[in-house]
């Protein structure tokens, strides 16, 4: 076969945010910069048994996993550092209920391109107030994570 | 045109469900079969299902001859407008099986 010619840079992707997953798609490429994800997995287990030297295997189900989000802190309104830290304070939202929904496109999001959102109830667990170093000339970074699923769709409008 | 998705579409449709192409845009339906992630269906003849079989006449005598035919119809002649959408109903029901969860052994 010959090497694929469909690589795709991780530099110009497309990230957005919905707040408690309901109305607005927030862009927030223009503060975020990393999606780190590990991979999905499944349950396996095995038990010994005595006549054999090797396990008894079993296959389960497909927990969820956390994603974390990294991004550059900011203090306007409609931008990610912010959007995020109303949503952890929010009195208003039960704890029980602070889902946040985030979808990237690796593409950028044209239509055709693949793109993946967190589903399934996706609970909003983890919020980095800005930390500071004052060695440091770089940018305020922060950030956040999810739990839940990753889906895939390819985008068609 | 009848159509079959090999992905999920973020309109929606979920990888393997049947749909015609009204649910997609003429430039959007030529992209993603060039790029494979929809696929035009293939559809049996109207004999073969019999969950068909109380209207067969009808719709051979109006020349619809496979499922695609009758889903992607606009009328039939010898069926009313919502009989020719209950039967519809009928043939997308047969292509789009539904797909098994995986959750747990037959």
């Amino acid at each position: 076969m010959p090497k694929t010619s469909d690589a795709v840079s991780q530099a110009c992707s497309k990230l957005e945010v919905q707040i408690r997953c309901t109305g607005t798609w927030y862009d927030v490429g223009g503060e975020m910069n990393t999606v780190s994800n590990t991979k999905e997995t499944r349950d396996v287990g095995s038990l010994p048994v005595f006549n054999d030297s090797r396990h008894v295997t079993a296959g389960g189900k497909r927990p969820p996993l956390t994603v974390t989000f990294s991004g550059v802190y900011s203090e306007v309104v409609t931008e990610a550092f912010t959007l995020m830290m109303d949503l952890w304070e929010d009195a208003g939202v039960s704890d029980c209920d602070k889902q946040l929904c985030v979808r990237w496109t690796p593409k950028g999001g044209s239509v055709g391109d693949y793109r993946f959102e967190m589903t399934d109830n996706p609970q909003f667990v983890g919020f980095m107030y800005p930390p500071l170093d004052a060695g440091s000339a770089d940018p305020i970074g922060f950030e956040f994570d999810v739990f839940g699923y990753i889906d895939s769709a390819v985008i068609v409008s | 045109m009848l159509l079959r998705a090999r992905g999920n579409l973020s309109n929606g449709i979920k990888r393997g469900e049947m749909f015609t192409d009204d649910r997609l845009s003429p430039s959007t339906t030529e992209l993603l079969l060039k790029r494979g992630v929809i696929a035009r269906a293939t559809t049996p003849p109207l004999r073969k299902i019999v969950q068909l079989v109380d209207v067969l006449g009808v719709l051979e005598s109006a020349g619809v001859a496979t499922l695609e035919d009758l889903i992607v119809a606009k009328a039939v002649a010898g069926l009313t407008a919502a009989e020719l959408i209950g039967w519809q109903s009928v043939a997308t029901s047969v292509m789009n099986v539904e797909k098994p969860c995986g959750c747990r052994r037959k």
